[in-house]
């Protein structure tokens, strides 16, 4: 269970993922999803219950540990918007201790090169959420969280999510994916759930 | 990455933000120029008394503006980029002091900045060595407790408000040993007295800001 404040948010939640495995998670705007991948990512604590994240237990300080193999994208990108979409991420590179080089691949492979340059502020959604995939596939998490994965984007963006997603899982990594485009998830997750009010329910 | 390494990292990110945005050169620095203006209108034309008290007015002026510097939005950073340094399981604690240490450089350019106008204004001139010591060490202290007052609020709803309450009482002590160092030389006294207390007070905050960091981001 999960309270802020006074309102409760998550009420009856079970769920075990897989790893090698995506699930799916749709439900209308309030119900809770967005918390749910905050628990997830340990950057919140359930009220009551327990939480295990990659063999971490994230009800503890042990969770920092598991920090490292996630990545959450959500509403906020979380990102500098004065610097360039390659100042960004070599950023995130240099914070994980890996080469520059990693930056301009993961650019590339997610159609960014050419506007490597562009202050972030300048860049559309779509490209932002671009930015995003390139920074998973510099930090190769573990478990990739992604909030309204599809929300905005134009089909070819929609399709590199899911062409991410699929990596993660292909590599042996977990993901948990938010989406109203419940077609679309379907084909893209191995399980689909759906969050009312706080209560989790298997769809498929 | 070691320790240091991630901390020089995030303050080369957070003055390139700065370079990009010029938020405290272009915006804060000119208002506080006015402001020193006004406070000089305020006192009147006593060529002496102007004088006298710029020193002062100067420090008064740096901390009510250190208040804007410290709790910039570029200098504390959205939700969303702490959330994502600690994703990338950075030390909250180098995530601290990397913060106290890029205020602490933007603090210094302010302060250099502003020096020379109230050299000008009020007709002050500075003990010859005695404000190379201070001017960096007030940067420094009201870096860190900047950095340390916003670990402490980041999560409240007031935080704006009751970080400017925090900052005001907590500087005070560097206020004080500042215009007293400044004065001093300038009277051919001592000023031994009020670097140890600059010092005390940094070391202090310095431990505060790494002790801290990591049982506020626990909470």
């Amino acid at each position: 269970m999960l309270q802020l404040g006074n309102t409760p948010v998550l009420a009856d939640v079970t769920l075990a993922v897989d790893m090698g495995t995506a699930i799916g998670l749709t439900g209308a705007n309030g119900s809770g999803k967005s918390s749910l991948l905050r628990c997830l990512a340990t950057l919140q604590r359930p009220t009551v219950g327990t939480l295990s994240v990659l063999g971490f237990d994230a009800m503890t300080a042990e969770r920092r540990g598991a920090r490292r193999y996630i990545t959450l994208i959500g509403h906020d990108a979380g990102l500098y918007p004065s610097l360039t979409l390659r100042e960004n991420l070599d950023l995130v590179a240099d914070m994980l201790g890996r080469s520059r080089d990693h930056t301009l691949q993961a650019l590339e492979a997610v159609g960014l090169r050419g506007a490597a340059a562009r202050p972030l502020e300048a860049a559309s959604k779509g490209m932002v959420r671009r930015l995003e995939l390139a920074r998973v596939l510099i930090q190769q998490p573990r478990l990739l969280l992604l909030d309204e994965a599809h929300a905005g984007l134009d089909t070819a963006s929609s399709d590199l999510v899911d062409q991410v997603v699929a990596r993660v899982t292909a590599d042996g990594g977990a993901a948990v994916v938010v989406s109203h485009e419940i077609d679309r998830l379907q084909s893209a997750v191995d399980n689909l759930y759906k969050l009312e009010a706080g209560i989790l329910e298997r769809l498929v | 990455m070691t320790f240091w390494r991630q901390v020089r990292t995030v303050i080369a990110n957070n003055l390139r933000v700065e370079r990009r945005t010029l938020e405290v050169v272009g915006v804060t620095f000119p208002f506080a120029v006015a402001t020193l203006i006004a406070f000089g209108l305020a006192v009147g034309i006593d060529a002496a008394l102007l004088e006298r008290i710029g020193p002062a007015l100067y420090w008064v002026v740096v901390l009510i503006f250190s208040v804007l510097i410290i709790l910039r939005s570029s200098g504390t950073g959205s939700a969303a980029q702490r959330d994502l340094m600690k994703l990338l399981a950075v030390d909250p604690a180098v995530t601290t002091v990397a913060a106290g240490l890029s205020a602490a450089l933007i603090m210094l350019v302010f302060e250099i900045l502003l020096l020379p106008v109230t050299m000008l204004l009020f007709n002050w001139t500075p003990g010859t060595w005695s404000w190379v010591v201070t001017l960096p060490m007030v940067a420094l202290g009201l870096g860190l407790l900047g950095s340390l007052v916003n670990t402490v609020t980041t999560s409240l709803s007031s935080r704006t408000s009751l970080a400017a309450i925090l900052i005001v009482p907590g500087s005070i002590p560097l206020l004080v040993a500042a215009t007293n160092s400044l004065e001093a030389t300038t009277y051919g006294q001592g000023i031994l007295p009020w670097l140890l207390l600059l010092l005390a007070v940094n070391l202090g905050l310095g431990i505060a800001v790494v002790a801290l960091a990591g049982p506020i981001d626990d909470l």
